[in-house]
């Protein structure tokens, strides 16, 4: 086959398939005119339709009230951790003080010496029982020799 | 076994269980009349008159953190003490009793005692540390109000 007879028949080969394939193609010019047609339109609000532009929804009252509400449970999530925080130290306060007021050493016993209770209660003489001088402490003990 | 009702006998008089005779009765933000007491301020004092001295978030953190370290400190160190009492406890119940030996466990028992009480010291004074003047002026007033009632 000469080069010439193969070119001839790739031509024709190529000539059969676009015969074919234009049936079912849109049209070139149609296709044009009708994105030119979209691309200079405006929508009600004076906005340009853009090709596959999807429809805008406006703002609902319930769209604005659930994000306000979301908006409202998420600053008082904030606003409450610090009376969390709070809450926990009251805890931690008042379980420690419970624990310290238990606290007694074992040697505190050994600091009750004998005889040191009747330093501290020493009898008055030369007064009559509940009688208690000007200037004196009255140790409010039962010691009062004078009965 | 008896050494366990020994150690339990131990642990009662330093377990804090119920309340110490010595704080029966008194209203907690009343200062023990002791002269360390009334310069300082528990924690719970300050808890409980937070609002009214305006205690700040960072000085709360700061003292629960205080608490805390406190905490740790002295729960190892009561059951060092657990030990050392239940030797020298030990020592004492012999018919014939060591003098120098009990002595000598005796200052072991005490030199625990000592750091449980440096500990707590500890606790107040930063805790007095953390306020401001006007928080100790506030706090002593309040203290001495709540002891007229």
């Amino acid at each position: 086959m000469t080069d010439d007879h193969l070119e001839d028949a790739l031509r024709g080969r190529f000539q059969r398939l676009k015969s074919e394939e234009s049936g079912t193609a849109p049209d070139f010019a149609v296709m044009y005119a009708r994105a030119e047609a979209e691309a200079g339109s405006l929508d009600a609000g004076g906005s340009p339709i853009l090709p596959f532009a999807r429809p805008r929804r406006p703002l609902t009252a319930l769209t604005l009230a659930a994000g306000t509400l979301a908006a409202a449970v998420l600053a008082g999530i904030l606003l409450l951790q610090p009376d969390t925080q709070d809450r926990e130290f009251e805890a931690l306060v008042t379980a420690f003080a419970l624990e310290s007021a238990g606290w007694r050493t074992p040697t505190d016993e050994l600091l009750r010496v004998p005889g040191m209770e009747m330093l501290r209660s020493v009898p008055t003489v030369g007064w009559p029982r509940g009688v208690v001088p000007e200037g004196s402490e009255d140790t409010g003990t039962d010691t009062d020799v004078m009965g | 076994m008896k050494r366990f009702l020994i150690a339990l006998t131990v642990m009662a008089t330093w377990v804090p269980w119920g309340g110490s005779p010595a704080l029966e009765g008194q209203a907690p933000t009343q200062a023990p009349d002791d002269p360390i007491f009334q310069s300082l301020f528990s924690a719970e004092l300050v808890m409980q008159h937070r609002r009214a001295i305006g205690l700040t978030d960072e000085q709360r953190d700061a003292i629960s953190r205080m608490i805390q370290d406190l905490q740790g400190k002295v729960v190892s160190i009561q059951w060092e003490l657990l030990d050392d009492m239940q030797d020298l406890s030990d020592t004492l119940q012999r018919p014939r009793v060591d003098l120098d030996r009990a002595l000598d466990q005796l200052d072991v028992v005490l030199e625990q005692e000592k750091r449980v009480k440096q500990a707590h010291l500890e606790l107040l004074i930063r805790i007095k540390n953390v306020l401001r003047p006007e928080q100790i002026q506030q706090l002593e007033r309040l203290r001495r109000e709540a002891g007229r009632t």
